[in-house]
């Protein structure tokens, strides 16, 4: 226990000598106190659940047996068994049961099995981070070991020394790795690695869930290149995908592997009760819907968990979000002289030794508050935790559930919290909280045919080996990957040959190794560096596109609840140089965004307005940054920000307003555009929470018909919803799909809100003003005009 | 927006002219390299000869490889390889375009180059570099243990051909950098040969322009710059030999060599365990113009002298070496040492000790100081 038992009363609820100790002594606490009570909006306990078990399969080798005896098992859970019996018919699985339901153990059979069975057999593992396979490559020696078998197991990534390495690639019998390497170091020189290619039986894919968006759509890539490389030498392998709990599974990993994947979601591992609370602040500004922060909510709650002495997990949803609610807890904390060491940061910009130790640190007990971005979401077991704070809406059901997921991991009562922010769609979960419990998880969305990725991964797939005939690329049909080769000839990387018999074969022609030209993740080859000029050492490192909004000269950089002010950001060279500061304030960020439309794949015309989806071209500019006082959040001041444009191709959907329609509203052009804008933000909630798609993913914007909006005047003003990620993931054809429910749930959403005006909930706080009629009334309104009727 | 459209929409290439490469039956490599034929298929192959040099014995091999499984090796029989390639990355998209051999023939070295007419019909090339890897007892390199074989080995697996049974390989590239380290500072093979061989290249293809000359073939069918790679490649083959030679006739002692060249062969020696010949070339090194040089090989000449347990002599080299030195404590340490447990002189090991300060930790450093003293102080009244 961190907390005394001595110390002057500090304006605490509780007196030192009366502080509680333990989730349930907080609980009673939380409800009883006339601030906290009534603000959850869910209390709810999710029951425990009993095991349900199955006895070893009879074909499961008698040397495997001997090691899940050793473990102490008796029996497996029917999942695992189901698993292990679809891997034996020579299927490819894919498990999707909770966390820590004993998912690793329905791979692992089946490749141990093989093990046993076959000398040269041979096994991949993909984990997304290195991390991960460190812990899993630990755990599988002894696993190997109780076995008896002698076929190694080695961790292949940038930190192999050169000498492990060759006996890896000769000897080992599985090869624990991330997809980075396997995409720039083991298929490029696949050659060296025959022997392993050649008894490849199983290719395991953890953390499934983990791929999506772009480094999903890269992984369904690589793991194409594999198939290839790996027929050539002549073996092809089965695989085995474990996700946590999305919506689609079986999809995904269908998708990602080409192949048609069978699913096992029923699990029978047992749970510990689970106390599930949704936390909404109370309104602060009831004109502009402005609620008590939940920055700072989240923080006072999870400090009286520490207090409690409970080990506690608090997710933030930003990096700034992370140290700010670090700040704040520390702070908290020292005012009833806890040891502020008690309480860490932990996330992806932080370099691997430090965060080694907080994660030892944490499962010895030494510390007993993380606070975390989502690094920790991946699986990294840091022992028992008591309780999981979650300061506002992680972006998906799946993504809140993965975060619940940390406590409790074994069995006993644990707490799951969500704080609400005051954002659209916190408001919106906060409102439906009941049906949290029972809401299906998102699905996992890859486009492996994303025209960018492609192309550089039939680079890719040509160095390795030339490409022949009407050769196809896995599930990409042979005239395209035609086309796209006649492209990549044309750049002269590749070169055509027709073989005396006949046949047309491309080879890669171009001196350089295209795998160092692609990155799987915005993280990677181009992050930028931090250096601190007080100790001229670099103190971490960020993605390009984060460095706009983070990095920008005069931002206020925070790391480890220390502030930094950045002084200079060498853009060519990829480093920001900061220099440690006391600000009473913080950073953000001010976007401009810009959407053009290069090409109208599909429209809908109704009567009075025109749907439509197709190509875009979205160019993002941090204009300037606003300076946010610690605290009291007020904004204290503006400042310029010079930094290049960014620009993507990607897909959106449109929804254009005829300029009749709005010179029929006889309002003034201001107020409608703002109304606009209000309809726009209330149709992205809808998009986002009822259609299951993390907010994020989804841009929005409000332009021109072409999108070309030059002037300050837009002519038929159009609200475009975009994909966030370059070349799309078909968010927006499935957008386009479901127009009209979209519409008629937008209206849903504006009728049914209970503000005057405009809220955070719907199209946003509007500006107060006699005058003119409010934002909401006009964004109903516009919605009349366009004759867009409620469901109901 | 179809998948034609969208690639329209990446970026374009920076150079589109027009290359039209007329079809036409026979390669035009042909130009450059008539075929040969053989069983594996059409192969183009040019051998040119020239006077061997003189190449050291096995035993020489084994010294300058530091590996004595080349001591038994037949010398007649070693194959020299070098490649020019796509690139210098390596991986299963890095085409050896150019395999250039050499083996000694009749008292003359034979270059034997094997030229690749295009991509994907490596199998005739392959198949001629197999026989001679089969028929030679080593194979002698620049830099190809790291570079040019293991991309052989990959191009068999490549095109599903057995590699050769694997040949001891004496990198020339290491064997050179341990003898050459004190005289030149980057070990390449054009700077060695101009420096040791006298070799000097006139016109010759820059390596980083061998890639651009395939490719240009590649597309156009020209054949001029392919000339230049031939030559350069040439070239390389012969200083390989050349340099092989040359290594074994300076450690022989049949050649002249600069005091540089000395020290780095007595530390060869030194490893090699030939403490006589390394006292040898050490003292030829202590000539030396170059401070440095000359200090280091006055200490490793000490070295070797008092490990035959000429301990005055070695004392003395080091004495005399300390001026020399930048840094000298090391030296004062090992000074020390010597002067006390071998020689048995507390004064004199007392007077290096106290300069050893600052590579001791600082407790060893007191209690050898105070021991020195005690050590003095007793001899004193002794006397």
């Amino acid at each position: 226990m961190q907390t005394r038992s001595q110390g002057p009363f500090v304006g605490e609820r509780k007196s030192p000598w009366q502080r509680v100790h333990g989730v349930d002594a907080v609980l009673e606490q939380w409800r009883g106190d006339r601030h906290v009570g009534p603000n959850l909006v869910l209390d709810e306990m999710l029951p425990s659940a009993e095991a349900s078990f199955a006895p070893f399969p009879e074909t499961l080798s008698p040397q495997v047996v001997t090691a899940l005896k050793a473990r102490g098992l008796s029996s497996l859970y029917t999942h695992q068994a189901e698993a292990y019996e679809l891997s034996q018919a020579g299927r490819d699985v894919v498990v999707a049961t909770p966390t820590a339901s004993g998912k690793s153990l329905c791979y692992l059979l089946p490749v141990l099995n093989s093990l046993a069975l076959d000398r040269e057999a041979r096994a991949l593992f993909l984990f997304p981070t290195k991390a991960l396979s460190r812990d899993q490559e630990a755990a599988l020696h002894t696993f190997l070991e109780q076995a008896g078998l002698e076929h190694g197991a080695v961790t292949f990534d940038g930190d192999t020394p050169a000498d492990a390495r060759r006996s890896a690639r000769e000897r080992s019998g599985v090869i624990l790795t991330n997809p980075d390497m396997l995409h720039t170091g083991i298929l490029p020189h696949h050659a060296g690695w025959a022997r392993f290619f050649a008894g490849l039986r199983y290719v395991v894919v953890d953390e499934l869930h983990a791929y999506r968006g772009v480094f999903g759509s890269h992984l369904a890539n690589v793991l194409r290149r594999l198939e290839r490389v790996a027929k050539f030498h002549g073996s092809t392998p089965k695989f085995l995908c474990a996700s946590a709990t999305i919506g689609n599974p079986k999809e995904h990993a269908s998708k990602m592997t080409g192949r048609d994947v069978q699913l096992v979601s029923e699990s029978g591992a047992p749970r510990g009760e689970r106390r599930v609370l949704v936390y909404n602040p109370p309104v602060v500004n009831a004109e502009l819907g402005i609620r008590q922060s939940y920055i700072k909510t989240s923080a006072r709650l999870t400090a009286d968990l520490v207090k409690a002495g409970v080990p506690t997990l608090l997710f933030g949803q930003s990096r700034n979000g992370v140290e700010v609610m670090l700040k704040y807890l520390r702070d908290a904390l020292a005012q009833v002289r806890i040891d502020p060491d008690v309480v860490h940061a932990y996330r992806g910009g932080y370099l691997p030794h430090a965060r080694r130790e907080i994660e030892n640190r944490l499962r010895h007990g030494e510390v007993k508050c993380v606070v975390a971005t989502s690094a920790l979401e991946l699986g990294i077991d840091v022992g028992s935790l008591d309780a999981v704070v979650c300061a506002g809406w992680p972006g998906s059901v799946a993504a809140l559930w993965q975060r619940f997921g940390r406590a409790g991991r074994r069995q006993g009562t644990s707490l799951s919290l969500m704080v609400a922010s005051s954002a659209p769609v916190d408001q919106y979960v906060a409102a439906t909280a009941k049906s949290l419990l029972s809401a299906p998880a998102e699905q996992a969305r890859i486009d492996p045919d994303n025209v960018e990725v492609l192309v550089q991964h039939l680079k890719c797939a040509a160095f390795e080996l030339p490409f022949e005939g009407d050769e196809g690329f896995r599930d990409v049909p042979a005239s395209q990957v035609r086309d796209a080769l006649g492209y990549l000839t044309e750049h002269r990387v590749v070169h055509e040959v027709t073989t005396p018999g006949g046949k047309a074969t491309w080879h890669w022609s171009a001196d350089a190794y295209p795998a160092n030209d692609v990155s799987l993740r915005s993280i990677g080859w181009d992050n930028f560096v931090i250096i601190d000029l007080s100790t001229d050492k670099t103190m971490a490192e960020m993605d390009w596109r984060s460095t706009h909004t983070m990095l920008h000269e005069q931002a206020i950089y925070q790391h480890e609840g220390r502030q930094f002010q950045v002084e200079k950001l060498d853009f060519e060279n990829h480093k920001a140089f900061v220099r440690p500061v006391e600000p009473d304030y913080y950073t953000d960020a001010m976007t401009f965004t810009k959407v053009t439309v290069m090409s109208r794949a599909q429209e809908a015309k109704a009567p009075t307005y025109e749907l439509g989806t197709g190509d875009v071209s979205v160019v993002e500019r941090v204009v300037g940054y606003k300076k946010i006082k610690f605290h009291t959040h007020e904004n204290v001041g503006y400042g310029d920000v010079r930094l290049p444009e960014m620009q993507m191709h990607t897909t959106a959907v449109w929804l254009t307003v005829p300029e009749l329609v709005v010179q029929l509203l006889n309002a003034p052009r201001p107020d409608v555009m703002d109304a606009l804008r209000g309809l726009l933000s209330a149709m992205h909630t809808v998009a986002a929470v009822g259609l299951m798609v993390d907010p994020r993913d989804l841009g929005q914007c409000v332009g021109g018909r072409d999108g070309d909006g030059r002037g300050s005047t837009l002519f038929d003003p159009t609200l475009y919803l975009y994909d966030s990620v370059p070349g799309g993931v078909g968010l927006a054809s499935r957008l386009f799909d479901e127009r009209e429910s979209v519409l008629r749930r937008t209206r849903d959403l504006l009728d049914g809100c209970a503000c005057d005006e405009g809220c955070p909930a719907c199209v946003g706080p509007g500006a107060i003003d006699a005058v003119h009629r409010g934002r909401k009334t006009l964004a109903l309104a516009v919605l009349s005009a366009l004759g867009i009727t409620s469901l109901n | 927006m179809d998948f034609k459209a969208k690639l329209g929409l990446l970026a374009r290439p920076a150079v589109s002219a027009p290359v039209v490469v007329a079809p036409r039956r026979e390669s035009p490599l042909s130009a450059l390299i008539p075929p040969t034929m053989t069983a594996a298929g059409v192969l183009h192959v040019v051998q040119s000869r020239s006077p061997a040099p003189v190449l050291p014995h096995a035993a020489t091999v084994g010294v300058l490889g530091l590996d004595e499984s080349f001591s038994g090796l037949d010398v007649s029989r070693v194959l020299f390889l070098d490649t020019e390639t796509t690139g210098l990355s390596g991986g299963a998209g890095t085409l050896p375009f150019l395999v250039g051999l050499a083996f000694v023939d009749a008292g003359e070295l034979v270059v034997e180059q094997l030229h690749l007419s295009g991509p994907g019909a490596e199998r005739p090339v392959l198949a001629r570099l197999s026989e001679r890897v089969e028929a030679a007892s080593a194979i002698v390199s620049f830099n190809g243990r790291s570079f040019d074989w293991p991309l052989l080995r990959t191009r068999f697996v490549m095109n599903r051909l057995t590699p050769p049974s694997p040949r001891p390989h004496l990198d020339l590239l290491h064997a050179s950098r341990r003898v050459l380290r004190h005289w030149q500072r980057e070990t390449r093979l054009s700077t060695v040969e101009s420096a040791v061989l006298d070799v000097h290249r006139v016109g010759d293809l820059d390596g980083s322009q061998v890639p651009a000359a395939w490719f240009d073939f590649l597309r156009t069918g020209r054949v001029a710059t392919l000339a230049r790679v031939l030559s350069h490649n040439l070239q390389d083959l012969r200083s390989t030999a050349a340099l092989l030679g040359w290594l074994g006739a300076s450690w022989s002692e049949q050649v002249a060599v600069t005091s540089e060249v000395s020290l780095g062969l007595g530390e060869v020696a030194e490893r090699a365990h030939f403490p006589h010949k390394a006292e040898r070339f050490f003292e030829r090194a202590t000539s030396s113009a170059v401070v440095d040089v000359q200090a280091r090989a006055l200490i490793a000449l000490g070295r070797t002298l008092r490990r035959r347990g000429a301990l005055d002599q070695a004392a003395a080299m080091w004495e005399r070496a300390v001026p020399l030195c930048e840094d000298a404590s090391t030296l004062h340490l090992a000074l020390a040492r010597l002067y006390e447990h071998r020689l048995r002189d507390a004064h004199a090991a007392e007077r290096h000790a106290v300069l050893a300060k600052p590579v001791e930790a600082p407790m060893v450093h007191a209690r050898r100081v105070a021991r020195l003293s005690r050590k003095r102080q007793l001899v004193l009244t002794m006397r």
